[in-house]
């Protein structure tokens, strides 16, 4: 069912492509469009997939990158005192992407120069991460710099995917997004890049947002509203629950 | 069934988290020990954030020793003298346990801290609990009388009083003392402090072990209360959408654990409450030591 409405948009994109491709690639931008242009995350939320489509521009390549909300994050390293792992440096870093997903149709080394997939910020390991005011200039950045985007990785927040877009006929592309259950809120940007003959033809871009909706949105800001009330509800709901329990048992 | 969580901002088994409640609330209603101890790693360890973890497990024990006290109530186990004179302490101690939380913080070591305490502390009174219940089942196998202890410095105090219910006379100090320290260590160890409590009843006020449950319950509920509130009010960090399903299990648990209670023996508790907290203690120790996958941690995120 979820796919229903876009369909509309996709036989659209399909028939343009079909018909009208037009000859001059360089100037032309990328036709896209998404099958749901929100995630809303609601009380039984458990990851979302959304699928970009497009129309391509002869046989090119495709290179999507999904990028989150940026906050600055913090890593540290563990060291090892009298046996004992503790936390050692820390190094921050702002406007780190929350959220960083690619994915191409093939691998994206063979498909573009590293300077240009550097330019594009295509891949993670181009993503550029500033030190934080104030962090020593003494401290070698780049082991914190790779183990955050490991850790990130782990988490599933930072992801690239080779093969996963999927080229239809010759002129249309797909392929689908996953955001997991740990996907932060925020606006997300999605770019789509071209490419043909180790070079980026043509670009395009659009946007996506992810959003608490329903009881979710509401106890968040209840939570940060009002919070004082919101303690006093929390607790009114635990003695009443604890009394609740105890007469029923009682009468049991 | 997946369940996602507002404040958390993950989502969970929900039968996964009701089955977690109702086995921490088994043993709170047992043993008269919140459960922090255990609920809050555990929560940790399914992937809940350990801020919200701590915070949010507050607002559980909140219900389940409501429930608790209340089964514990109703078969005259609560000495709510002795609770009011342990809550006396209890304030002043989480007051001074919350500055020293700060200054800990500020320092950049608090982790370590909160951890080196949950083994020093488990360890030292999972052992010494270990130890001694042992050995009084020893001694009930050979039919021995046992014995009430006594302090005979602690005799020599002023501002004494009676506690009908622990069939005591001794100093006020003893208790409110006994408050402050275990306030320190719950603001710090982000429990409700009952692991600690329990066998200071018994062993150093010398209470009656039915008695000491619902005593120890009654005064967790005022503290971990405390605790909720300011959390809430400070950092948001309460999950009521968690805490829900937590205490759902959470109170069912701890009344069944109350009716438990009274079947089992007060050296056979102490025994399975010993090996329990020695258990985490290990955990825990484990932890500190061996090499981590990843020597890189996220340390939570900046501003907004």
């Amino acid at each position: 069912m979820q796919f229903q409405r876009p369909l509309a948009g996709f036989i659209a994109i399909a028939a343009t492509a079909l018909l009208g491709v037009p000859s001059d690639a360089g100037a032309a931008p990328v036709v896209t469009d998404l099958s749901e242009h929100s995630v809303a995350i609601t009380a039984n939320f458990s990851g979302s997939d959304i699928l970009l489509f497009g129309a391509t521009q002869g046989e090119q390549d495709v290179i999507v990158i999904v990028q989150g909300p940026r906050l600055s994050r913090t890593i540290r390293r563990k060291e090892r005192n009298v046996g004992i792992w503790m936390n050692g440096q820390s190094v921050t870093f702002d406007q780190v992407p929350t959220y960083y997903a690619m994915a191409a149709t093939r691998d994206i080394e063979t498909l573009l120069p590293a300077e240009v997939l550097e330019s594009f910020g295509a891949g993670e390991e181009h993503l550029v991460f500033t030190p934080a005011a104030g962090t020593d200039p003494a401290i070698d950045t780049d082991p914190y710099r790779e183990a955050l985007i490991r850790n990130l990785r782990r988490l599933d927040l930072y992801s690239r995917k080779p093969a996963k877009v999927k080229i239809l006929g010759n002129s249309l592309f797909r392929v689908s997004l996953h955001f997991p259950t740990n996907v932060p809120v925020g606006e997300y940007k999605v770019r789509i890049l071209l490419v043909s003959d180790k070079d980026v033809v043509s670009t395009g871009t659009t946007r996506l947002d992810v959003g608490k909706s329903g009881i979710e949105a509401s106890v968040y800001d209840f939570a940060h509203k009002h919070s004082a009330l919101y303690g006093i509800v929390a607790l009114i709901i635990a003695v009443v629950a604890g009394w609740g329990a105890a007469a029923i048992f009682r009468k049991a | 069934m997946q369940i996602y969580l507002p404040i958390a901002e993950t989502s969970i088994n929900i039968f996964l988290l009701l089955g977690m409640g109702g086995g921490v609330g088994f043993l709170s209603g047992l043993f008269g020990v919140g459960g922090g101890f255990l609920m809050t790693p555990l929560l940790i360890f399914v992937g809940i954030p350990p801020t919200v973890a701590v915070a949010t497990e507050a607002n559980q024990i909140v219900a389940s020793s409501v429930s608790g006290v209340l089964a514990h109530w109703r078969r005259g186990n609560v000495d709510f003298k002795m609770g009011a004179m342990l809550l006396v302490g209890g304030v002043i101690g989480s007051t001074f346990g919350v500055w020293l939380f700060s200054i800990l913080r500020s320092l950049g070591h608090i982790d370590l801290v909160i951890k080196l305490s949950y083994v020093l502390f488990l360890g030292t009174i999972g052992g010494l609990m270990f130890l001694e219940s042992s050995r009084s089942i020893l001694r009930s196998r050979r039919q021995a009388p046992p014995k009430r202890r006594t302090h005979n410095w602690m005799q020599g105090l002023p501002f004494k009083m009676r506690f009908r219910r622990s069939r005591l006379y001794i100093s006020a100090l003893l208790p409110i003392g006994i408050g402050i320290f275990v306030g320190i260590l719950s603001a710090i160890m982000g429990v409700g402090g009952g692991f600690v409590m329990v066998p200071a009843m018994i062993y150093l006020l010398g209470m009656p072990t039915s008695v000491v449950v619902g005593t120890s319950l009654f005064q967790i509920i005022f503290v971990t209360a405390n605790a909720t509130f300011l959390q809430a009010t400070m950092n948001q960090t309460v999950d009521i959408v968690l805490a829900l399903i937590l205490l759902i299990g959470g109170v069912i648990g701890a009344q069944i654990g109350a009716r438990f209670s009274g079947k089992l023996k007060g050296e056979q508790l102490r025994i399975l409450l010993a090996i329990m907290v020695l258990g985490v203690c290990v955990k825990i120790g484990i932890d500190l030591v061996v090499t981590p996958d990843d020597l890189f941690i996220i340390g939570g995120t900046g501003g907004h």
